[in-house]
């Protein structure tokens, strides 16, 4: 295993030994400690002295179901701060099976193109993909499969990466036709345009799912773990996210008035029942589209759509429950094929889905569009993938959105969007908002799973119980595996043990992985103050804190005091 | 559904629904989240959810 380190202002691809104190990381805790030994952490995130680095997890690239996913990151762009995004598709899989611990891209190309990294079993080059310029994603993805073979994985940017907006993410191939798998959050996208990085290209068809060391140990914990995952009432076959996929939460989170609505001004939204999991399902299936199926090879939840328009013609893969949120109830529009339109869009230039979602319902309020009216969004989107200054504006994301527009309703934490859970009706996920080093941010650990334990309405309990799901999730993002594909290894953390152990021969117990959870987000913490974050960061916006959310007419009351003492145990 | 003036718990109520309490996630009960033990009011609305979590 190596670490492929890719020069552009040299333009050139060198394998490295790995250094010792990054062996027994991956994906997420790799990231944070790259940045942390080799990012200085005031720099500019679009300079040449920021990192971009793309690191599976480590149990990518074996057999494991639900374990391909890749972690990309760098300082980010839009936060100023620690950031690492993951995707599902065959990124993950395909760099393990490489032999790549890390990839990392340093440094800018002087000459102001573009390029493409193809990385196979014979090795890794540089080659020009100036002639990708201006492409979306799709055609980027396409041209780049007619070169390489269409069995090749290709990650890329789209038009907002190349413009270097703060809302630009990066799209991967993945299984089948699910095409456009989004590394989303904080801006990557951007940070991956200013290395002058359209694409990376991955052949790994010469490659084998990798060996384990302790081979019975690893079997064993693998087949335990896909056969829970089976029997589990949430992910198996008659469960609800194999069925419905992230949608089947549409209808209780609206219930619990915690749906983002019109720039999050309402916790509800009225036509809920056309955006709703079962109505996803139920058009899906009529029009020949696919439910259940799976984004990465061999996983045995299958979570994932294939949405089709009304002529049978697929739209988008994979309609998920954020975007539903965004692009739709936050913008008024209460259909799934307007969703799947914009949702195409932001796919195809690039651009986060949350991020751009939240700048538009921003600039609905500003009155630069229409809630409730496709085509004043589209226009909008559209203008983003133009480069037109208004475009640019909205392509920085909400918060900069916000003020330029003069709109004080922002629904930001350190800068970056939040997802489609109002934080003044569950006050779990505002808690990790302010508090997770990644900003707003939904899978740094998300309250809407503990919440009958915890609830949602309330302001007890809330701090502690986002500190644990912050601390596991920091594992799942580690090792590569999918945030669904938590409760065997959440309900027995010494599944997760054997598998790392068995994967590597490493002795670990529990104790030990709980320690690395809390490594992992001391070392985020660690960059982020010496990037100059302070508790003023860890805030939710102030309107949130004022104006009470209907239909429970809540606001954001979590105590600052409990926010600032979040993390004093670790 | 007509309760007939009956003080039932949502526990009842999803029996007599023929639903399996095994079966369900989320009750809410005008839109708060409610345990199985929780007496319905009247004239309110409940919804029932499937196993779920979140992204």
């Amino acid at each position: 295993v190596k670490t492929l380190r890719v020069n552009m202002d040299r333009l050139e691809a060198k394998w490295e030994s790995v250094l010792p104190e990054y062996e027994r990381l991956g994906g997420r805790a790799l990231i944070a400690k790259i940045l942390l030994t080799e990012v200085p952490p005031q720099c500019e995130p679009l300079g040449p002295y920021n990192r971009l680095i793309f690191a599976p997890g480590l149990l990518g690239g074996t057999s494991l179901s639900s374990s391909g996913r890749l972690s990309i990151g760098g300082k980010s762009p839009l936060t100023g701060g620690v950031k690492e995004a993951n995707c599902g598709g065959n990124g993950g899989s395909d760099l393990a099976r490489l032999g790549v611990k890390a990839l990392v891209v340093e440094g800018q190309p002087t000459d102001g193109k573009l390029y493409q990294l193809h990385v196979s079993s014979a090795g890794a080059e540089l080659l020009s993909a100036d002639e990708w310029r201006g492409l979306g994603t799709y055609d980027t993805a396409e041209k780049a499969q007619e070169r390489w073979g269409a069995s090749c994985t290709v990650i890329s940017i789209g038009q907002a990466g190349e413009f270097l907006m703060s809302a630009a993410g990066v799209v991967c191939t993945g299984y089948g036709e699910q095409n456009s798998r989004v590394a989303a959050r904080g801006g990557l996208g951007a940070l991956m345009g200013s290395k002058g990085l359209k694409a990376v290209v991955l052949d790994s068809s010469a490659t084998d799912a990798l060996q384990a060391v302790d081979p019975e140990l690893f079997h064993a914990s693998a087949r335990r773990f896909a056969k829970e995952l089976i029997e589990s009432p949430k992910t198996g076959r008659e469960g609800a996210m194999h069925n419905f996929g992230t949608s089947a939460i549409v209808a209780a989170v609206n219930e619990m008035g915690a749906f983002p609505t019109r720039n999050f001004s309402v916790g509800s939204f009225e036509a809920v029942e056309n955006l709703c999991g079962q109505r996803l399902r139920e058009i899906t299936l009529e029009r020949g589209g696919k439910i259940g199926t799976p984004c990465m090879a061999g996983c045995v939840i299958a979570c994932c759509n294939m949405f089709v328009d009304e002529d049978g013609k697929p739209v988008v893969s994979t309609l998920q429950y954020e975007t539903i949120g965004l692009l739709g109830s936050n913008l008024g529009l209460g259909t799934l094929d307007e969703i799947a339109h914009l949702n195409r869009l932001c796919n195809d230039f690039g651009l986060d889905s949350i991020e751009a979602g939240a700048a538009l319902g921003v600039a609905a309020e500003a009155g630069l569009a229409r809630f409730g009216d496709k085509d004043s969004f589209v226009s909008l989107l559209e203008e983003i993938a133009a480069g037109s200054v208004l475009g640019r504006v909205l392509g920085q994301g909400a918060a900069v959105t916000g003020r330029v527009l003069g709109v004080s309703r922002v629904p930001v934490a350190k800068g970056q969007a939040m997802p489609a859970y109002d934080p003044r009706a569950l006050k779990g996920n505002g808690v990790t908002y302010a508090t997770s080093p990644m900003g707003a941010d939904h899978t740094a650990g998300n309250a809407f799973g503990i919440r009958q334990q915890v609830n949602p309405l309330g302001t007890e309990g809330q701090c502690e119980a986002s500190l644990k799901l912050q601390l596991d999730v920091t594992i799942l993002d580690s090792t590569g595996l999918c945030l669904f594909a938590r409760p065997p290894v959440f309900g027995d953390p010494q599944l997760m043990v054997d598998l790392i152990n068995g994967r590597f021969g490493w002795r670990w117990s529990v104790e030990d992985l709980q320690e690395y959870k809390k490594a992992v987000l001391q070392m985020e913490l660690a960059f982020n103050e010496k990037a100059g974050f302070t508790s003023a960061d860890a805030r939710i916006p102030e309107y949130m804190t004022r104006e009470p959310l209907p239909p429970h007419n809540t606001v954001f009351d979590v105590p600052d005091a409990e926010l600032d003492a979040i993390f004093s145990a670790l | 559904l007509d309760l007939g003036g009956c003080e039932v718990s949502v526990a009842d109520l999803l029996a007599r629904l023929d639903i399996e309490t095994a079966k369900v996630g989320i009750v809410t009960v005008d839109r708060r989240q409610s345990g199985f033990d929780e007496l319905v009011p009247a004239s309110c609305r409940v919804c029932v959810f499937p196993p779920m979590f979140g992204g």
